[in-house]
C-alpha cells in the first residue's frame, strides 16, 4: 500500500463524472465535497476502503441502538451517526477510487453496508418514533411504529430482492441509472434526504410521520415493481 | 400441450435427481410435501390448470393463511397454518406441473420466486400481529423473563415477528447478492452439498431446516395446536438472526477470496 495520502484535488479528480451524475442532489451538492477531506482523514489513518465499509456498519448499527433510547440527546446523537454512515458510504469508494483498488469484492462490501443501512434506519427510526409519538388520531393511535418501521425495511429489501432474481431470470442488466424512477428513489433514498430528514424530524419531533412516509414510499415501489416488470416479462414471454 | 391423462407414475417421473437433490435440503419438503404435491399436480392436470395458474392460486392461499395468523385466535391460527402449508405443497406443484408439461419459462421462475419472498416477509410478521392480538399462556410466561425495567408488554411479540421476517429477507438479500456478483452461489449448489460428506454435510441440514422454511411449516401447525405461537416467533427471531450474522461473515470470507483482484465488472448497487 502507497505510503503517500493523495491530494483532495487527486481525489475530486478521481471521481467519474457519469457517477457524480446520477448521485442524489443531496450527495452531489453537499455530501460529497465533505467527504474528501474525511477520506483524506481516513487514508491518513491507514484505513482501506474495505475496513471503511465495515466501520460503516458498525456505525449504523450504534446508530440504531442509540435511536432506541429514550432520550432526546441519544436519538439527536443517533442521528448524527446516520448521517454519518453516508459520508463513509462516500469514503470508501474515494479510497477505492483514488487508491485505484476498485475490485469486485470492495463493491460487494459497499453493497452489504447499503442493504444494513436500510435494515436498521428505519427499525431505529420507528423504535424512535414510538418513544416519540403524540396521540394520533382514530386508528392510527394503535399503530406500532417499531413495526411500520420494520415493515419500511421488508418492503425495501424485499423489492430489492425480487429485483434481484428478475436480473438473474432474465438477464437483463441492472436497473437503469437514470431513469426517472431510479432519480426518484436515489434522491428519497439512504444516500439521498433520508438521513437529514430522519435528523430533522428527530430534532423537531417528526418522526412517525417520517416513518409512514417511508413505509408508504417502499410498499408502492415494491407494487410498482412487481406490476411493471413481472407484467413486462410475462408478455415477452408470451411473443 | 398438456396431457390430461398423465398418470401418477408419470407425474413423478418428472421428479428429476436434480430436483431431489436439492430438496435434501429442508427435510419436511424432502419426506412430505413433495409426495403429497403428486396429488393435486394430478387433480390440476385433469381440470387444466397450468402452472402459472397454480403458482398464483398458492399465493391466495399464503395470503389467506398469513391474514388468519394475524388475526390471532386458536381456531384462525390453526387454519391459517393449514393454509400455509396447502401454500406450500401448490408451491411444489406449480414445478411439478412446468417440468411434466415442459411449460417452464422465465415468468413462471420469477413469479414463483415472488411468491416465496413475498411469504418469507409476511408469514412472521402476521404470527408475531396474531400473538399480540391474542397472547397465548406461553406469551405470559416468556415475558416474565424480561426484566420488568425495561417495560416490555405484548408488543414485543409484534416486534420480533417483523424482525424474524427482516432478518429472513436480509441474509436472503445478501446471498442473493453474492451469486448476481460472483457468479456462484453462496452456501454452493444442491450437488455440491449432497456430495459433501461427515459434519460439513449435517451442518449444512441442520442450518437450512432451522431457518427460513425449513421446519417452519410443521413447526407452526404444532405452534397453533398447542398454543405456543409465542414460543415460535421468539425461536425464529433467534434463529434468522443468528443466520443473518452467519451469511455475512461467509459472504465476506468468500468474497474475499474471489473478488480481491482489481476487477469491476458487475455493479451490485442500484
Amino acid at each position: 500500500m502507497s505510503s503517500t495520502v493523495p491530494s483532495l484535488a487527486q481525489m475530486r479528480a478521481s471521481l467519474p463524472p457519469e457517477k457524480d451524475r446520477l448521485d442524489s442532489l443531496w450527495l452531489r451538492f453537499v455530501l460529497r465535497k465533505l467527504s474528501f477531506p474525511v477520506t483524506w482523514v481516513f487514508i491518513r489513518l491507514g484505513f482501506s476502503a474495505n475496513y471503511v465499509s465495515y466501520l460503516s456498519m458498525l456505525v449504523v448499527f450504534g446508530g440504531t441502538i442509540l435511536m432506541s433510547i429514550d432520550d432526546y440527546f441519544a436519538r439527536m446523537l443517533g442521528a448524527f451517526l446516520f448521517n454519518f454512515w453516508v459520508l463513509l458510504d462516500c469514503v470508501d469508494g474515494n479510497i477505492a477510487r483514488v487508491k485505484q483498488q476498485v475490485n469486485a469484492y470492495g463493491e460487494f462490501a459497499d453493497a452489504m453496508s447499503g442493504y444494513i443501512a436500510y435494515a436498521f434506519v428505519f427499525l431505529g427510526m420507528g423504535i424512535a418514533a414510538e418513544h416519540t409519538k403524540p396521540i394520533m388520531p382514530g386508528v392510527m393511535n394503535q399503530m406500532n411504529f417499531v413495526v411500520m418501521g420494520a415493515l419500511a425495511s421488508i418492503c425495501h429489501l424485499t423489492t430489492r430482492l425480487l429485483y434481484k432474481k428478475f436480473v438473474e431470470v432474465t438477464g437483463q442488466p441492472t436497473l437503469g441509472s437514470g431513469t426517472k424512477p431510479n432519480i426518484l428513489f436515489t434522491n428519497i433514498g439512504i444516500t439521498g434526504l433520508l438521513m437529514p430528514s430522519v435528523l430533522v424530524s428527530a430534532i423537531f419531533g417528526w418522526l412517525h410521520w417520517v416513518t409512514l412516509f417511508y413505509l408508504f414510499c417502499w410498499g408502492g415501489a415494491g407494487a410498482y415493481f412487481v406490476v411493471t416488470k413481472i407484467i413486462a416479462v410475462e408478455r415477452s414471454t408470451q411473443l | 400441450m398438456i396431457k390430461k391423462s398423465s398418470s401418477l407414475r408419470e407425474i413423478r417421473f418428472t421428479y428429476t435427481e436434480e430436483k431431489r437433490n436439492s430438496d435434501k435440503e429442508n427435510l419436511w419438503l424432502y419426506l412430505v410435501i413433495r409426495r403429497l404435491s403428486f396429488y393435486p399436480t394430478w387433480v390440476f392436470l385433469k381440470i387444466g390448470i397450468s402452472a402459472n395458474q397454480a403458482t398464483f392460486i398458492s399465493m391466495v392461499l399464503g395470503v389467506l393463511g398469513c391474514a388468519l395468523l394475524g388475526i390471532g385466535g386458536y381456531g384462525n391460527s390453526i387454519i391459517g397454518a393449514l393454509f400455509v402449508s396447502g401454500w406450500s405443497i401448490l408451491d411444489c406443484v406449480d414445478g411439478n406441473l412446468a417440468r411434466l408439461t415442459k411449460s417452464a419459462n422465465k415468468y413462471g421462475v420469477l413469479v414463483d420466486s415472488l411468491a416465496g419472498f413475498m411469504m418469507s416477509a409476511l408469514l412472521l410478521t402476521s404470527v408475531g400481529i396474531g400473538v399480540f392480538n391474542h397472547p397465548d399462556l406461553m406469551a405470559n410466561s416468556l415475558l416474565q423473563l424480561v426484566p420488568t425495567s425495561l417495560h416490555v408488554d405484548k408488543s414485543l411479540f409484534l416486534v420480533l415477528g417483523a424482525w424474524g421476517s427482516l432478518a429472513a429477507i436480509f441474509y436472503s438479500l445478501i446471498s442473493e447478492s453474492f451469486e448476481n456478483m460472483f457468479s456462484r452461489p453462496l452456501f454452493g449448489d444442491s450437488t455440491e452439498k449432497v456430495g459433501l460428506s461427515g459434519k460439513s454435510s449435517i451442518i449444512l441440514l441442520i442450518g437450512s431446516n432451522m431457518t427460513g422454511f425449513g421446519l417452519l411449516e410443521p413447526l407452526l401447525l404444532i405452534a397453533a395446536v398447542s398454543n405456543s405461537l409465542s414460543l415460535l416467533v421468539v425461536y425464529y427471531a433467534l434463529v434468522h438472526s443468528g443466520a443473518a450474522v452467519f451469511t455475512m461473515t461467509q459472504a465476506i470470507r468468500k468474497g474475499k477470496n474471489i473478488g480481491t483482484s482489481v476487477d469491476n465488472k458487475k455493479g451490485v448497487h442500484e
